[in-house]
């Protein structure tokens, strides 16, 4: 059994981790076999055959990590200003041990004078490691994922 | 707003000089010629046929700041219409795409077929015994397809879609297409959309801004060779090794690696499928031609004017919103009759580069909100755009094969502000002609 508890404290963990620009603490958290998907138009789709905003394995997860912290990716000179709320938490254990977890967020950004909120449903894959629990994927289905979207430079 | 004083639009460019006034980019004046003089009388490009296959698919776009409908109707034939009901003006397409028999006015329940024609209005006897719906079709603007590529007119200017292309721009589509063994592009794949909070004229097609803007990309270099993904060897050599701008006429661009072997597409590996498609590009097209192919990677990094990009495997569609405010779609495109490898490598070399998340284009965003900001002030509004002024020379694309020579080019360095300066004298031309 999963105590509920536990796999909320990792959600508010990696939501405070990225409102906070910790790119390398962040980076931490995912699983060598990771898989980081923002789907671009729909929820759902094949995303072999579909552009996503974002379908990164650990090594484009890295290129990332990096480019942030280069000091030179300019859409994040200034940093944004971040601040998540995490709500409406289902936990639910898969036959292989794998924890599903779905839940939604409303994230405020303010970069250069100009505001920004951002809604989504997310959907975790949390496994249990000997550091903890680790992110094997993450989904982040954003409401307006149909819409132009300003610059999504900073970790969403 | 029209102006009480008609806008002096030649006195806003004194490209000899290389100097441009801010205001052709922030004024609100501007932009509404610009949408009278280019959007609302001229080729813009609408989307591409593959994403309509079957009948009843349609899709909905914007020409200026009007909507159209994109469909293929029932027999099969593509159109264009005006997303307007000819009773009372309302829209009568609410989905960005979709499959329709009929489009349906909710309004006062007028129904169209998707080939256009008026097949219900309620209660018609109101309108006497002379009432003809057959006068009343949905209104369809001028359109013209070129290799899957639609575009509409909205004009009454003369012209063909070719006249608009010129030879260029035909053969900038030629190359992109021709990637394909079979010579199609498909353009179902998604798109990732982008807003700009700057003036649409901030195109890119600049070979000056890679190593400065991008180079946090030359810093992720070692990860990037790991993942496997785009090369980042951005700063350009000389013009005689064949790193040029081009400015191919009608404000159309291209920044030109062709004849330097330097593509920014998709790298193919020592792998059997990347065989497999050289194979089939040498069938298809010759020996001579498909090493061209090859090379370039089909991609001819060409600006069409005034808002499509082909820059392989992009599609890329601009849309103007306001002086300071546009968007972007990256569309991907597939290549039709090649390993399905290839065309998966095509979607992540897209949205690894594009869209709100990429590695490219955030910091382009951000280079055009800086350029928007610095617009505003009015002490000196003079810009300076005289990059490679005095090297910048007629053209005829020799040394390249003639299926995809850019003939009639004016040519300069990769790094020169030749593209800039060709769209704005196409520009001046659609904004001042009688």
């Amino acid at each position: 059994m999963v105590d509920k508890a536990e796999v909320e404290a990792f959600l508010f963990l990696e939501a405070r981790l990225a409102d906070e620009n910790r790119y390398e603490e962040w980076g931490d958290l995912w699983t060598d076999d990771a898989i980081y998907w923002v789907p671009s138009n729909d929820y759902d789709y094949d995303p072999l055959h579909h552009v996503s905003i974002i379908y990164d394995d650990r090594n484009r997860i890295q290129d990332r990590i990096d480019r942030l912290k280069s000091g030179s990716a300019w859409a994040q000179q200034p940093q944004s200003r971040l601040c998540r709320v995490i709500s409406n938490v289902e936990v639910e254990v898969k036959p292989d041990g794998d924890i599903e977890v779905r839940s939604k967020f409303t994230l405020g950004e303010i970069r250069r004078g100009r505001q920004a909120t951002y809604f989504a449903s997310q959907l975790h894959t949390l496994r249990q490691t000997n550091d903890g629990l680790r992110m094997a994927s993450k989904k982040v289905m954003l409401i307006n994922n149909d819409e132009p979207i300003n610059n999504l430079s900073f970790l969403i | 707003m029209i102006p009480a004083q008609p806008i002096d639009v030649r006195s806003l460019l004194r490209l000899e000089e290389g100097l441009v006034h801010s205001d052709v980019y922030r004024s609100p004046e501007i932009f509404d010629l610009e949408m009278e003089r280019i959007f609302h009388d001229n080729w813009v490009y609408v989307g591409h046929e593959s994403e309509i296959p079957n009948r009843g698919d349609f899709a909905l776009r914007t020409i200026g700041r009007q909507s159209v409908i994109m469909n293929r109707d029932h027999r099969g034939q593509v159109n264009l219409f005006m997303n307007r009901c000819r009773h009372r003006a309302n829209s009568v397409c609410q989905y960005d795409s979709g499959n329709a028999a009929n489009f349906f006015c909710n309004y006062h329940g007028w129904t169209y077929k998707n080939s256009g024609e008026l097949i219900g209005v309620p209660y018609a006897d109101a309108y006497g015994d002379d009432f003809d719906k057959k006068s009343l079709p949905l209104v369809k603007p001028r359109m013209e397809m070129y290799r899957g590529f639609i575009w509409g007119n909205l004009g009454k200017s003369e012209g063909s879609l070719m006249d608009h292309l010129g030879i260029a721009g035909k053969r900038g589509i030629d190359m992109f297409c021709d990637a394909s063994p079979e010579g199609e592009v498909i353009v179902r794949q998604g798109s990732t959309k982008v807003k700009i909070y700057a003036n649409w004229k901030f195109q890119g097609g600049d070979g000056y801004h890679p190593a400065f803007t991008h180079r946090a990309n030359f810093m992720a270099i070692r990860h990037q060779r790991k993942s496997g993904g785009m090369k980042n060897d951005m700063a350009p050599g000389t013009m005689e090794e064949g790193y040029l701008s081009r400015d191919l006429g009608n404000g159309h661009s291209c920044l030109d690696t062709r004849s330097a072997g330097q593509s920014y597409g998709v790298r193919l590996p020592d792998a059997q499928w990347a065989r497999d498609y050289r194979a089939s590009m040498v069938k298809a097209y010759g020996q001579e031609r498909a090493e061209y192919l090859l090379k370039t990677g089909g991609n001819p990094h060409i600006l069409l004017s005034p808002n499509l990009q082909l820059l392989q495997p992009d599609i890329r569609v601009i849309r103007p919103i306001s002086a300071t405010e546009f968007d972007i779609t990256f569309y991907c495109a597939f290549l039709k009759g090649v390993p399905d490898e290839l065309n998966q490598a095509r979607v992540r070399d897209t949205e690894d580069r594009m869209g709100p998340a990429g590695s490219i284009n955030p910091d382009d965003v951000d280079m055009f909100e800086r350029n928007q900001f610095g617009l505003q002030q009015t002490v000196n509004p003079w810009k300076f755009m005289g990059r490679g002024i005095e090297r910048e020379h007629p053209d005829n694309d020799e040394g390249t094969i003639e299926n995809y020579r850019l003939e009639g080019s004016i040519v300069g360095h990769y790094s020169d502000e030749v593209t800039q300066r060709g769209q704005l004298r196409w520009w001046a031309d659609r904004l001042t002609q009688a």
